[in-house]
Parts: C-alpha cells; sequence; structure tokens
C-alpha cells in the first residue's frame, strides 16, 4: 500500500474506532490489552421486519469488546471477546494458544434474518409440520372470505440461525501445519412458504424452519521453500427436524383435496477429500506448477412421504423406499506458470469437474400432484449428471516496464446426460487485456473478451423423453430455448483504473461492460449490462479527511415468447438500475483528542418489467423500487490514555414499493395490486407479508476503555 | 469424455504430480529478499537498532505493530527467518544504518511502491512464510496477474481491522476499494447479511459475512476465486438444505445456483436475477398455462407467482412431486 494511503486509513480509523495505541498493561506476571466498549441506545422504530432484517438494534444497553492476555514471554495468548453482547445479533470468539506455534479457537455468531413483522395467518400450529385451521370447513366463497379474514392473526416471519465453530490448529516445525475444525448451523424459526390444491386454490403460509448442519474438516499441510502439498477431508450432515409439511385446505369446496402435504427438504451427507500441491521446478527459468485432485460422495436415502395424504385415497405401493441419492463429485485441476524470457509470462490452466450420479431411477405409475386425486400415468425420475472441463492459455508480454499486454483463450466444455436438450456444449472464449502504469502516480488495467457458445442439436423433448417413457409428445409451441443452454455471442469489457495524482489523494475509477445475444429464438434474447463506480479519498489538511464514491449499475434483459398455442407472442424488457454512493468527512478538531466525523449514504434501485405484445395481458408490470438513505454523525472525545467518549447519531430511511406483495391482504377480498382488486377469482391464502418501510433514528452514547 | 477416463486420468495425473513435486530440487527464482539487488555487504542488525530510530521518526509505531501477529511471531525463533524480527521482512539493515537511514536506503525492502518489479519484491517476501495452504494458486491467480502486491490488501504494522491485518476496518470494504459493482449490490433490497456498519458493530452494521465467506482472494481452482470446487458446492456449504440429490430434479438447480441467482444482490426478492414469473418464463413452456404473460393484478402474477404451485423449485423428494409441487 502506498504511504499515503495507509496514513490515510490510520487516519480514518482512528477517528472510526478510536485505535488502541499504547503500552499494555501488565497485571502482575501477565501482559493484559484490548479494548471493552459499553454504553446505551436509543432507537425511534423498532417494528419495521425490514429493519431488523438481519440485526437487532433495539433500545437499551449495549457493549462489545476484545482482550489479549499473555504470558510474561509474550509466547502463549489468549483472545476473547465479542460484539453486540447479549443481543440477537451477537458474535463471541476466542483463541488461545502459542503464536505461530498451536491454537485452538471458537467462535458463535447469532445471525437473525426477519421477513415480516406484520404477517397474518388463519393457521395454527406453527411450530410445528401440522398446520391446522380454527374453523369449520367453508362451503362458498364468502364463508371463506369471513372464515379466513376472521382466523387471521399476527405470525412473525423470520428464523435465527446460530453459527458455532471450534477447532485447532498445531505447528509441529514451521513447515508444517495440522488444523480441524467442526461448525454447527443451526435455524430456527419460520419462514413464507405456499402450498397448491390444484387450480383451485393455493395458500401461503408460515413453513417452521428446525435444522441443523454438521461440518467437519481436516486439514494437513506441509511447506518449503516453494514446494507446497496439502491434504484436506471435509464433512457435512444435514439434519432436518421435519420430514414432510401437511396444512388443511380452507377452500376444499372449490374441487381440492381437504388435506396437503409437501415434502421437506431431506436429511443428506457429504463428504470430499482434497490433494493440492504446488511447486516451482529446477529449470533455469521460473517455472511453476500447481494442481488440487478431490472426490468426494453426496448421500440421500430419506425414506419417502406418502405419494399423498388425501384419506380418501388408496395408491398402490412406491417403487422404492427411498431415492438411494449417491453423487460423486470429482475435480482435478491443473495451473503452470512459466517466465520463459524476462519479459514473457505464459499460463496454462485445465480443469475437468465431474458429477457423477449414481441416484436410482425410478418409474412411478401413479401421482398425485395436488393430493385431490390419484392420476394412472407414468413418470420416470432421472439423476442428471454432468462434466464440465475448462482449458485456458494466456500470455503476457511486458512491453515496458510499465506496460504488459496479455492474451488469451480459454475453452470451456460442458459434457450433459441424456435428460438435457443439449447434451455437448463448447465455450471459446479469446481475451486481451492491457496494463500500464504512468510513474507512480496512475496504473490502468483494460480487458475485452469476446465467448461464443456453440452446442450440438437442441432436443426440445429430450427432457420428456425420460420423463414420460413411451409418450410421443408434439413439439413444444413456442419452441422457448433454455438459456444457459441455447447458442449465443458475449462481449465484455473491464476497466480499472487507479490515480494517485497527490500525496493526499486517491482515486478509482471502476467499470464494466457485458453484450450477451442469443440467435432470437423464443426465450432470452439478449443480457446487457453496465456499471461504472467511483471512489477518492482527499485530505485537503492534516486535520481533514474527505471520501466519496458513487456506482451506477445498470442491467437490460430481453425476451420473447408467445401463448396460446405460440401464435400471440409477446416480448418483455427487464431493466434494473442501481445508483449506490456516499460522502464522509472526518475533521480532527483536537488531534487525537476530539474528532468528529459526518456522512451521507444513499442507495436506490428501481426494476422495470415492460411487455408488449398480441396476448390481451401482455402489459407492464408496476416498477419494484427501493430507497435507503442514512445521514449519520459520530463525536469522538479521548479523556486520557484509556477512556474515550463516543456519541453516535444515525437516521435511516427505507422505502420499497414491490407490487407482488405490498397490498396482499390474506385473501383475494382484502388484497389489491396498484389498487386495483386481484381480477382472477380464486379461493387463495395470503400472508399480507409486504415489506414494511421504515423511518428509523438511532443515537449512542458509550464509553471506550482501553488497556 | 466417460467418467471412468476421468477417474483414471486424474488419478494417473495426481500421482506424476506428487512424484514429480517430491523430487523438486531448489527453486530457480531467487527469493525477493535475497535478490541481485541486495547490497553484497549488508548484515542483520537486530530488531531493537531498527525501532530505535523508527519509534522517534513515527511515534506509537512500537505500539501498535506490539499488537500485531507479526510481533510474536517474528520476535521468536519460530525459525531462523522469523527471529530477525523486522529484518525477516525488510531485509537486513546494516547499509541502511550505515547510511543513516532514508526511504529506500541501503536496499531495504519497501511495501509502500506498486511498480511490477516492487509488488513482485514484496509478495516473494510475504510468500517467504506465507506460501502453500490458502496461497498455492497465487501464482497465475487473478490477483497476481493483475500485479497486486500483499500490501494492496493487508497492513501489516497495526490492526486496521479486527482480524487478518486488513487494510480497512472491514474485508468488505477492503475489497471494496475495486469492486465497486459487487459492494454496491451488498446494498439491493434483496441481499446476504454483508454490510458493513457505519459504527462498528453497535448501530447499524450486518457484518454477518465477508467477501471471504465465498471467495479466497488467493486463487484457487475455480472461477472467479469461489472457494470450493464448484459454485453449487460453495453454496451449499450454508444452505446444505438444497444439495439433495432429490427424486425430482430442477435440473439448472445441480448445475449452476447463479443461473438464477444474483449472488451479490438483487432488486428481486430472493436474490433473483429477473421478476417471477419471468425468469422461469424464459426457458418454460407448455401449450398452456406457462407462457400466458400475465396481467399483474392476476391471481398467477402476484405473490410468488409460478412459485405458489410449483413451490419445491430446488428439487422434490416427493413421489408425486415430478411437477415441482410436492
Amino acid at each position: 500500500m502506498r504511504g499515503h494511503t495507509r496514513a490515510l486509513v490510520t487516519l480514518a480509523c482512528g477517528i472510526a474506532t478510536a485505535a488502541p495505541a499504547h503500552a499494555d498493561t501488565d497485571a502482575g506476571p501477565i501482559h493484559l490489552w484490548g479494548w471493552v466498549e459499553t454504553g446505551g441506545r436509543l432507537v425511534s422504530d423498532e417494528h419495521s421486519g425490514k429493519f431488523e432484517e438481519y440485526r437487532d438494534v433495539h433500545e437499551g444497553l449495549f457493549g462489545g469488546g476484545s482482550v489479549v492476555v499473555e504470558d510474561p514471554d509474550r509466547a502463549h495468548f489468549l483472545r476473547f471477546g465479542g460484539f453486540d453482547v447479549g443481543e440477537d445479533d451477537a458474535d463471541y470468539f476466542f483463541e488461545g494458544g502459542r503464536w505461530g506455534r498451536w491454537d485452538v479457537f471458537g467462535s458463535y455468531s447469532q445471525i437473525p434474518h426477519n421477513f415480516s413483522n406484520g404477517a397474518l395467518t388463519p393457521y395454527h400450529g406453527l411450530t410445528g409440520n401440522e398446520l391446522t385451521l380454527p374453523f369449520a370447513p367453508p362451503v362458498d366463497t364468502a364463508t371463506f372470505e369471513a372464515s379466513v379474514i376472521g382466523a387471521a392473526h399476527p405470525a412473525h416471519l423470520g428464523f435465527d440461525t446460530g453459527d458455532a465453530t471450534v477447532g485447532a490448529s498445531f505447528s509441529p516445525t514451521s513447515d508444517s501445519e495440522i488444523k480441524a475444525s467442526y461448525r454447527n448451523i443451526h435455524r430456527d424459526g419460520r419462514r413464507p412458504e405456499q402450498m397448491f390444491y390444484g387450480f383451485s386454490n393455493f395458500v401461503h403460509y408460515p413453513q417452521a424452519v428446525e435444522d441443523m448442519t454438521h461440518q467437519a474438516s481436516a486439514d494437513l499441510g506441509y511447506s518449503r521453500d516453494s514446494f507446497s502439498v496439502g491434504l484436506n477431508y471435509a464433512a457435512s450432515i444435514y439434519d432436518n427436524e421435519f420430514r414432510a409439511f401437511q396444512l388443511e385446505n380452507p377452500a376444499a369446496f372449490a374441487g381440492g383435496s381437504t388435506l396437503g402435504a409437501v415434502a421437506a427438504d431431506p436429511d443428506n451427507t457429504a463428504q470430499l477429500i482434497s490433494l493440492t500441491s504446488s511447486a516451482a521446478l529446477p529449470t533455469s527459468f521460473p517455472f511453476r506448477i500447481a494442481g488440487t485432485v478431490a472426490y468426494g460422495q453426496n448421500r440421500q436415502d430419506q425414506s419417502f412421504v406418502p405419494l399423498t395424504v388425501n384419506p380418501i385415497l388408496a395408491p398402490g405401493p412406491l417403487p422404492a423406499n427411498d431415492l438411494d441419492g449417491d453423487v460423486r463429485p470429482l475435480l482435478a485441476s491443473f495451473l503452470a506458470t512459466v517466465r520463459p524470457l524476462p519479459k514473457l509470462e505464459v499460463r496454462g490452466r485445465y480443469r475437468v469437474r465431474d458429477y457423477d450420479n449414481h441416484s436410482d431411477e425410478l418409474l412411478f405409475t401413479e401421482t398425485s400432484v395436488a393430493d385431490a386425486g390419484l392420476a394412472v400415468e407414468t413418470k420416470q425420475s432421472y439423476a442428471p449428471d454432468y462434466t464440465t472441463q475448462k482449458a485456458s492459455l494466456e500470455s503476457a508480454y511486458r512491453i515496458t516496464s510499465a506496460t504488459k499486454a496479455t492474451l488469451g483463450f480459454a475453452w470451456d466444455r460442458w459434457d450433459r446426460s441424456h435428460e438435457r436438450e443439449v447434451r455437448q456444449l463448447d465455450e471459446y472464449t479469446p481475451e486481451v487485456r492491457l496494463d500500464t502504469r504512468a510513474g507512480s502516480w496512475a496504473r490502468l488495467r483494460a480487458g475485452y473478451s469476446y465467448r461464443v457458445r456453440d452446442g450440438e442439436h437442441y432436443d426440445e423433448l429430450a427432457p420428456f423423453r425420460v420423463l414420460e417413457p413411451g409418450v410421443i409428445r408434439p413439439p413444444l409451441t413456442p419452441p422457448i430455448r433454455k438459456y444457459d443452454m441455447a447458442d449465443n455471442e458475449r462481449h465484455t469489457v473491464h476497466l480499472l483504473s487507479q490515480l494517485f495524482a497527490h500525496e493526499d489523494t486517491d482515486i478509482t475509477l471502476s467499470g464494466n461492460l457485458h453484450v450477451t445475444d442469443w440467435d432470437d429464438h423464443y426465450g432470452l434474447v439478449s443480457d446487457d449490462g453496465f456499471d461504472v463506480g467511483f471512489d477518492t479519498t482527499y485530505r485537503p489538511h492534516e486535520r481533514v479527511e474527505l471520501s466519496f464514491n458513487y456506482t451506477f449499475d445498470w442491467i437490460e434483459l430481453h425476451q420473447r415468447s408467445a401463448s396460446s398455442s405460440g401464435t400471440l407472442e409477446w416480448r418483455t424488457d427487464h431493466q434494473d438500475i442501481g445508483h449506490t454512493g456516499s460522502v464522509d468527512v472526518a475533521f480532527a478538531i483536537l488531534p487525537d483528542r476530539l474528532t468528529f466525523t459526518t456522512g451521507f449514504f444513499i442507495h436506490q434501485g428501481n426494476g422495470e418489467t415492460s411487455t408488449s405484445g398480441a396476448p390481451a395481458d401482455a402489459v407492464d408490470f408496476p416498477d419494484i423500487e427501493d430507497t435507503l438513505w442514512a445521514p449519520t454523525a459520530s463525536l469522538w472525545y479521548r479523556w486520557d490514555e484509556h477512556v474515550s467518549f463516543i456519541a453516535r447519531y444515525r437516521f435511516e430511511h427505507y422505502d420499497q414499493d414491490d407490487w407482488q406483495f405490498d397490498e396482499l391482504g390474506v385473501t383475494r377480498g382484502t388484497s389489491t395490486v396498484a389498487g386495483q382488486p386481484l381480477i382472477t377469482t380464486n379461493n387463495d391464502v395470503f400472508l399480507a407479508n409486504g415489506v414494511e418501510d421504515y423511518d428509523a433514528n438511532i443515537a449512542t452514547l458509550s464509553v471506550v476503555f482501553e488497556f | 469424455m466417460t467418467r471412468s477416463r476421468v477417474a483414471v486420468l486424474a488419478g494417473a495425473l495426481s500421482i506424476a504430480f506428487a512424484l514429480s513435486s517430491a523430487c523438486h530440487t531448489p527453486p530457480a527464482e531467487p527469493a525477493a529478499s535475497e535478490s541481485s539487488e541486495s547490497a553484497p555487504t549488508a548484515t542483520y542488525v537486530g530488531q531493537e537498532v531498527c525501532l530505535s530510530c523508527h519509534e522517534t521518526i513515527t511515534p506509537g509505531l512500537t505500539a501498535k505493530y506490539n499488537h500485531t501477529v507479526h510481533s510474536r511471531v517474528l520476535s521468536e525463533t519460530h525459525s531462523e527467518l522469523a527471529a530477525r524480527g523486522c529484518e525477516a521482512c525488510h531485509g537486513p539493515g546494516s547499509a541502511h544504518v550505515e547510511a543513516g537511514g532514508g526511504k529506500g536506503v541501503g536496499n531495504m525492502v519497501r511495501f509502500d511502491l506498486d511498480s511490477p518489479e516492487a509488488v513482485a519484491r514484496i509478495n516473494g517476501t510475504c510468500l517467504q512464510c506465507h506460501n502453500g495452504g490458502d496461497r498455492s494458486y497465487w501464482h497465475g491467480g487473478a490477483h497476481e496477474s493483475a500485479d497486486i502486491s500483499c500490501t494492496s490488501c493487508h497492513v501489516v504494522m497495526e490492526n486496521v481491522s479486527h482480524d487478518n491485518l486488513l487494510a480497512k476496518r472491514t474485508e468488505v470494504e477492503t475489497c471494496a476499494t475495486c469492486h465497486h459493482i459487487q459492494y454496491s449490490r451488498v446494498y439491493s433490497n434483496a441481499h446476504m447479511p454483508l454490510r458493513p456498519g457505519a459504527f462498528e458493530s453497535s448501530t447499524a452494521s450486518e457484518g454477518k459475512m465477508s467477501c471471504s465467506s465465498c471467495h479466497q482472494p488467493h486463487g484457487t481452482v475455480t472461477e472467479s476465486l469461489i472457494r470450493n470446487i464448484s459454485t453449487n458446492d460453495q453454496c451449499l456449504t450454508c444452505h446444505a438444505e438444497k444439495r439433495g440429490p432429490f427424486l425430482w430434479e430442477h435440473s439448472p438447480v445441480p448445475e449452476d445456483c447463479l443461473n438464477c441467482h444474483d449472488p451479490h444482490g438483487s432488486n428481486r426478492r430472493a436474490m433473483l436475477k429477473m421478476q417471477v414469473p419471468r425468469l422461469c418464463q424464459t426457458c418454460h413452456v407448455s401449450t398452456g398455462h406457462a407462457t400466458s404473460p400475465r396481467n399483474p393484478t392476476d391471481r398467477f402474477a402476484v405473490g410468488t407467482a409460478c412459485l405458489q404451485c410449483h413451490t419445491q423449485v430446488h428439487g422434490s423428494n416427493h413421489p408425486s412431486g415430478f411437477a415441482l409441487t410436492r
């Protein structure tokens, strides 16, 4: 990092965090240092789920800190602490051992995820997997509306994640390391989900979340000079408390089943062992190679739920008790970096990844897609597998000491199994880049790549021949081409520029452009994007620092389709725009004694979906818009070398327009879209979980003790 | 390529690679701190000599440095190199001391320069100790190819960040120095909890994830510096409920989560790239309901659109779930 940049960073961090910069505290035979902060918080808005989407910001006390304890020789240490101690988004950590030799470590992080504090539901039994309705089965739409609205009660939508990790590492020599860790991710709460009972009706409901992921990892590593080798084993177990979710149907009078059930995400396991090695070869010029081989197995053998929960249906036996799911991923990757001439560097890479699926493929002769009735029809499950390969070669030539030109070419290949529309697909990507510097005050990086995707014959009926063996389907209308497999061309331009025009000024400018075109068939036709970012820090005086940044983001996609047997064509243009910017000022009123900072942040996003064409319902969707802006200010006062006081204030404004949820009540009768009633007759249940706008004032006063 | 061929090829290459690595001889390229540019007579003077001047030049330097992990690891006999203290990184200092000091005097390794030659020297210095492990793919990786030095992202002499000696207070802000667009998308209405706060963690931050939760900036086997062997495997680290395999798969899901999602943030719910139902309609047709454009007041356009019926969009393990409705 450049010297003046480091100075700016130091000043900014000293202002923002009251950086510790004093001698340790000797507490008898041990050394002690760190910081502790505690204070009080006032908040004017604690009701919006969006305000606390991933955090717990409420009125009351708060605290945090980090403490390091060392033995007299400073060879052994114990570090522990936490942030937002006692709150629902707290973080705790500890680490102890001998510096550079061995340590044990652990951490625990609480992550709230709030969807809505204003959701409503008529269902009961929300902590389990059998949801019931507290009213007699409605007999028509009128009684349905009255019953559901009358029974609707608040249902907080959100779940908490507890993420805990413990581990240890040991370096028997300076060249080697042994490491092992265990991580536990536990989720508990509710999230919004849906289920349908046929075209007659569907319901939105709060689905209980209660699951746990166990992860274990072990590493052996050895490296010396320019040779290294590492062995890693990783295992993961996912355990879901629930196998299925069953819901009573509030509108069975419309023709659906009285009960419906969806399968929950099944328990599963994964293991992966990998070997990585890198070395500098004994040549007269620099020649480095690195390689990784990894092999694993993913298993899923949870027993199937019944074909249907409709008590009046009597399906036959299932073809198997479970899937016996078995996927064996394989990865091999090799990288060579060679400098045959002082000004020429060549990099070659080859990577193959195989998703080898050994899961059973089962034939079902009965289905019940909505639990309403039994359909005697043959459906064949399939176990998709694929292999991807990538090979690339690029050469970088240093034209002058300040300028480097790079030419590259990459080839990608997808080989897919027989149920996919395109079984073999190639991509070819030539690329050119230029890196140049103007003395010590500017650097520029620009790159252009052109990618051509070319797949073999597109067989649109391939998935259906596998799913429905023996069934002859007519060609699809319209003949949509799936964008992940259809032929296309893509142009990409990257730009990054950094200016150090003055000792006290840094400017970074970045830009990216991509243009992707598919053939003008049905489906996604084009995908274009452009973004530009600007970031600058300026220190006009040793006591003043200014920073400003702004990013503009634009994405546009075009798609083409047709309805009514492919005769009524329509087109949609998607456009997403984002503006993000901030300005900050830091002023050291009294250097290292009194510092004032203030700033303003804003993000504004807009998503448009415009549709035109022959069908009568080819009309625009309302825009999705959101705005977040926040002015901030803080005053930091250092009382002495140990004690500082910090006063902070932040105002947050957030508003969002999302036509798909804003005006939804719990029924059609209580729901509108942009002020208009829902046009299609339905007996659906919603959650009334539109995003809650908010204005929040957050003020804190705290004391920091450093030692 | 058949799987058996892949397995045999991978096995043969790995064996050959391991054998060649085990038989290596000392490398041709010199370590940066012992490059031909070094003054031939420079010797080590000891850390105390360095600090006797530099604490005067930069008051508080010692106190800040003494709280970093380097001050602990380089001050003990962890290795012969580590025992050199300051000179383990900056090189032997006798010529610098004899000349009376000064920036660059005595061919000391400077970490504030960023010419290509200086970047190579800086990175070579750091890689003397920090090679292997997470840095196995540094050479030839995206950041190394762009002449990024270790000190573009890291500060060694003080703890600016809580962990990892980053150049800025948080990892997200460090990466955002260059990666503006990814940083801005974190502030989209649909995002993961990466937002750094204005004032540590007490007021407004999320900070539950960082860029390195998914990316390995020092180089990896996977595109876009993804940590795991594929993008999907990375997502499934936390979202293990989507791993399956499922009885009824939604084919693009096990191939790439990014077929539908933008991992950095999106204006659309669930971080989707496009609005539902349009996202589904870019791929799906049946001579029937799928490709009707839908008036926004249609029950199949509001809410979660197609997903109100086809709820198991990531795959279904239900015997009746072939249409992802169960």
